[in-house]
């Protein structure tokens, strides 16, 4: 019983996927009758077609400059003020608590349209910080949140006897607190990467052309080009599916977590 | 705009960002040539034609280099993408291939350049070809071919093309049942420009029209409702496939090509694809005709064709121009025939002899055919009147809607979407100003005593140090925040309370109060769209949370192979949604769910649930884990049933988790976007679209920004009220503990 239900939960979670894996394998012929499951002759044919006749190397570089330069910057800052958010007392510390929480849930088209009209004034438009600031607005509040969490949960007593000994405050931060933090870190990192690897809206929004658009904006237009290529889109969706499915596979304990360290509290 | 800052930090943020993108310079920087940049088709017999031409066009002109850049070949998005581009001021591509129906926009808003002191030979094409490159009396575009609609049929299933739609019906029902084919007639009925163009046909055959000679929208008349009621029947006697209700023109071609329909409607250029005996099983069996009449209208296609234009803001205008007299001279027009079967636009060469051996009807015909065509409205807001259209007949052929209530409610949203763009804009006077001030005043305030009982609540013995400090720490965080979140909110408010229409920059920015918010509540489109997201995140949430809480259960008791178990489920929720939402699309593909205005929310609700239930799972297992075992034991000493524990022990211990996951899932529910846009785009007609696709379409497909604004921040107040009351939910979960 238990175990015929774990099976079909895992059947359900795993078909769809086994099954998008397929269809970049097969002929066209074959994907004509997607209801065909049992897998023929293979082929890569599709994979070989998306990057020597569509470019799609471009757009998995701007996916990786985005995501890993937001993520970079975003784990910088954001844990800086998590330290401070988690460790020091300060005035209005509950109101920066408060906003990032609020940030964090807005709605991204609600900022399209001034965020729009804002890069165009500065010429930002299709360009990597014409993504990297929109993605500021949802990869800072998670990040906050998540490292905050994870640094009330390191124990003070070591920072507390250095700053008893002496040491200035981001000293501590820098030499005691960080190295310890590091797994928080990675896991917010990786969190975060995540996240800005799947966003389409934005991207969507402030790329006007291929030259800069990411992995979800020239997956989803994909589409509706020319003859709606099954084959090569399903080769794209496995293709942009890796770095996160590696992602997962690497940091799955860290992950889970994280997401509920993140939520819980 | 006003308001962005000081000039000083806007030139040098812009210098900044010239730096980081690298661009700018290899025009000038040493290089002699002079480097061209042209949008256009890439792909196809049409990409190779074209890059053939340029060859030759450089080494006619060593000094001047061109590179064409990549667009979507679809034409809506093409379109949103090159008014992006101009709309951003970009200087390239300098010259731009269009769809006819564009020149006006463009032309209108200042983003392309009046070709008159080319000295273009206005009697070398086809009078409608021009009249649709016109402007207020100046050509901005000149016509590169031509394209009419045509009747496909094929010559080993029926023995003539048919003289009368109703014998087209006729025919293709007998044929279909004779010979086992699965479609009578495919055509291009997804909700998009193509559309159009298939109605336009069978409106005018039936003597209707969308807009009379003086631009009035009459798309409502008599003989609409009956050509709009032909077409439904159609679809629904099964002659027409539901499936398309989602196709485009390449999957009506496929569908020919593979021998599944006797007849269809499509463009020229599917002539030569269809005679590739290679790839095609019709080749040699099929023939085209002229589109036939029904009783009291006239045989006719939609005149479609591409254009070339320059961007006003090239650098380079006048080798733009060499480029654009190269490419549209008889020559490359002859050459572009033969190979891509596109249709010249000069008539001359149709009675030249020239064409005769290179298209697939006598040269004659299709001359008469192309006299014969009819144009679509000449107007900047076509792309928008046609988007109103489109949903309506979309509506009425996917059975949510009877033809002549769909055309009713297309030509008011028609005549009011015309009256919006030429009528003087409302401006609010200055009591409903002083109104808002006030009212802005006020919510500043409110907001100020919060933070300042937040400010007040001061820690236990703070030292001066960890004020400083924390503070120092915090800053860059706080900063970036404000600027790209707190004060963009406060810009898009603002912007809601304004007329501001990017497709018409001479318009301004006028001040209009809430007449945006009063023409959305005005509106049954954004009734619904306001329906569908709560529908979508009421089914999608209870399914989650049920069959998360299942799911976390099953997993609590697992004890081999967690880790294993817990890999996998993070799986769906760690895929991008933009594939997860192509897999549920494929795979119901070929059912017609995705068409069916009830139907299409099952791949939309299926796909949400697959990708965050086990996300939901994951974290209901974590409370899980917080329960103490012992629970459980006194439990089952005082003899509760499996039942009993959970209703009596872990639902009450889970709740917080349960109210988190709540919280989670829904606020991420009623700003669904990406799923949506992907696996029906909203369809069929608007039957799944949510309020952000809506507020996205309205922002960047018709650059409307205060409308779009305005459904911005009802999707904004829509998840602040919700968070607000699950906020106070949260707090009183944790009062019971």
């Amino acid at each position: 019983m238990k175990r015929a239900g774990a099976t079909l939960v895992v059947a359900a979670i795993a078909l769809p996927l086994v099954w998008a894996l397929l269809s970049s394998l097969s002929p066209e012929a074959r994907l004509a009758r997607p209801t065909a499951f049992v897998p023929g002759a293979l082929t890569a044919e599709h994979y070989r077609a998306l990057f020597a006749e569509r470019d799609f190397w471009t757009p998995i570089r701007n996916s990786l400059v985005v995501a890993a330069t937001t993520t970079a910057l975003c784990v910088t800052i954001g844990a800086l003020a998590a330290y401070a958010l988690a460790r020091l007392r300060f005035r209005g510390r509950d109101l920066v608590l408060g906003a990032m929480l609020a940030v964090g849930m807005f709605p991204q088209v609600a900022l399209v349209s001034p965020l729009f009209l804002l890069l165009r004034a500065l010429g930002l438009l299709n360009t990597y910080p014409g993504l990297v600031l929109p993605y500021f607005t949802f990869a800072l509040p998670v990040t906050v949140w998540l490292l905050v969490s994870y640094f009330r949960q390191l124990p003070p007593d070591v920072e507390e006897a250095a700053l008893v000994d002496g040491a200035s405050r981001l000293r501590v931060l820098r030499e005691i607190v960080l190295p310890m933090a590091m797994p928080g870190v990675a896991t917010s990192a990786v969190l975060t990467f995540i996240y800005c690897w799947n966003e389409l809206l934005l991207a969507l929004s402030f790329t006007t052309g291929p030259e800069r658009a990411t992995v979800p904006v020239a997956v989803a237009l994909f589409r509706s080009e020319h003859q709606v290529p099954w084959g090569q889109i399903f080769a794209a969706t496995v293709v942009s599916t890796v770095p996160v499915v590696a992602l997962v596979l690497a940091f799955q304990r860290r992950i889970v977590a994280g997401l509920t360290a993140g939520s819980i509290r | 705009m006003r308001g962005a800052g000081g000039g000083g930090w806007r030139v040098a943020a812009a210098a900044a960002a010239a730096l980081a993108i690298g661009c700018g310079g290899d025009d000038h920087a040493g290089a002699r040539r002079v480097r061209l940049r042209l949008s256009g088709s890439a792909v196809g017999a049409e990409g190779a034609v074209l890059a053939t031409q340029l060859r030759r066009f450089e080494a006619l002109h060593p000094d001047l280099a061109v590179e064409v850049v990549p667009s979507p070949d679809a034409a809506d998005q093409r379109h949103q993408m090159y008014v992006q581009w101009l709309n951003a001021g970009a200087e390239t591509p300098d010259v731009l291939q269009l769809d006819v129906i564009w020149t006006a926009e463009l032309a209108a808003a200042g983003w392309i350049l009046a070709l008159d002191r080319f000295g273009v030979d206005a009697g070398a094409y086809f009078p409608a070809v021009l009249a649709a490159n016109r402007w207020q009396g100046h050509l901005y575009a000149a016509p590169l071919f031509v394209d009419a609609g045509m009747l496909y049929y094929r010559t080993d299933l029926v023995d003539h093309a048919p003289a009368s739609l109703d014998e087209l019906v006729a025919m293709a029902r007998q044929a279909k049942a004779a010979h086992r084919i699965r479609h009578g007639l495919v055509v291009q009925a997804a909700r998009y420009e193509g559309l159009v163009t298939v109605f336009l046909e069978i409106l005018t055959a039936h003597g209707g029209a969308i807009a009379d000679g003086d631009g009035r929208v009459v798309v409502d008349s008599e003989p609409a409702a009956r050509a709009l009621g032909f077409l439904r029947d159609a679809v629904q006697g099964g002659v027409v496939p539901t499936l398309a209700l989602g196709w485009q023109e390449e999957d009506a071609r496929l569908a020919f090509q593979n021998g599944d329909a006797v007849f269809m409607r499509n463009w020229p250029y599917a002539y030569p694809l269809l005679q590739d005996a290679n790839k095609s099983k019709v080749a040699g069996r099929f023939a085209v005709a002229p589109m036939p009449a029904a009783a009291g209208g006239r045989p006719a296609a939609a005149l479609g064709g591409a254009q070339l234009a320059i961007n006003a803001r090239s650098r380079h205008p006048d080798a733009a121009w060499q480029l654009i007299a190269f490419l549209t001279a008889p020559e490359q027009q002859l050459e572009r025939a033969r190979v891509a079967g596109e249709y010249p636009p000069s008539p001359a060469l149709y009675r030249s002899g020239a064409l005769d051996r290179i298209l697939p009807v006598p040269p004659a015909d299709a001359l008469r055919v192309i006299e014969r065509a009819v144009p679509r409205p000449v107007t900047p807001i076509y792309a928008e009147l046609s988007t109103a259209l489109q949903i309506q007949l979309h509506r009425a052929l996917s059975g949510q809607v009877a033809p002549g209530p769909a055309l009713a409610t297309a030509a008011d949203d028609m005549r009011r979407i015309a009256a919006d763009a030429t009528g003087p804009a409302p401006v609010a006077g200055t009591g409903e100003r002083a109104a808002f001030a006030l009212v802005a005043l006020a919510a500043v305030a409110i907001a100020a005593t919060r933070a300042a009982r937040g400010w007040r609540r001061r820690p236990a013995s703070t030292l001066p140090s960890e004020e400083r400090h924390g503070w120092l720490l915090v800053a860059p965080a706080v900063a970036v925040v404000a600027a790209i979140a707190v004060f963009p909110l406060a810009w898009t408010a603002w912007e809601s309370l304004h007329a501001h229409d990017l497709r018409m920059p001479a318009r301004g920015r006028p001040f209009v109060g809430v007449a945006e918010y009063a023409a959305l509540a005005a509106s049954a489109r954004f009734w619904a769209a306001l329906a569908h997201t709560l529908l979508f995140a009421i089914a999608t949430v209870t399914l989650e949370l049920g069959l998360g809480l299942g799911l976390a259960l099953l997993l609590h008791r697992v004890g081999r192979g967690r880790g294993a178990v817990r890999a996998l489920t993070l799986l769906p929720w760690a895929i991008p949604t933009v594939v997860a939402a192509l897999i549920w699309r494929f795979l119901f593909a070929d059912t017609g769910w995705l068409v069916d205005p009830i139907r299409a929310w099952g791949p939309l609700i299926l796909a949400d649930v697959w990708k965050t239930t086990p996300f939901a799972a994951l974290l209901l297992l974590a409370g899980l884990q917080g329960i103490d075992e012992t629970l459980y034991d006194a439990a089952r000493t005082d003899g509760a049933s499996a039942w009993q524990q959970l209703v009596h022990v872990t639902l009450p211990l889970l709740k917080p988790a349960l109210l988190v996951v709540l919280v989670f899932r829904t606020l991420d529910a009623v700003r669904v976007f990406d799923l949506v846009f992907v696996a029906t785009g909203g369809g069929p007609g608007t039957a799944t679209e949510p309020i952000s696709l809506y507020a996205f379409t309205t922002l960047l497909g018709d650059l409307r920004f205060g409308r779009g604004s305005a459904l911005s921040m009802v999707v904004f107040a829509l998840a602040f009220g919700l968070a607000l009351v699950y906020v106070r939910l949260l707090r009183g979960a944790g009062d019971e503990r």
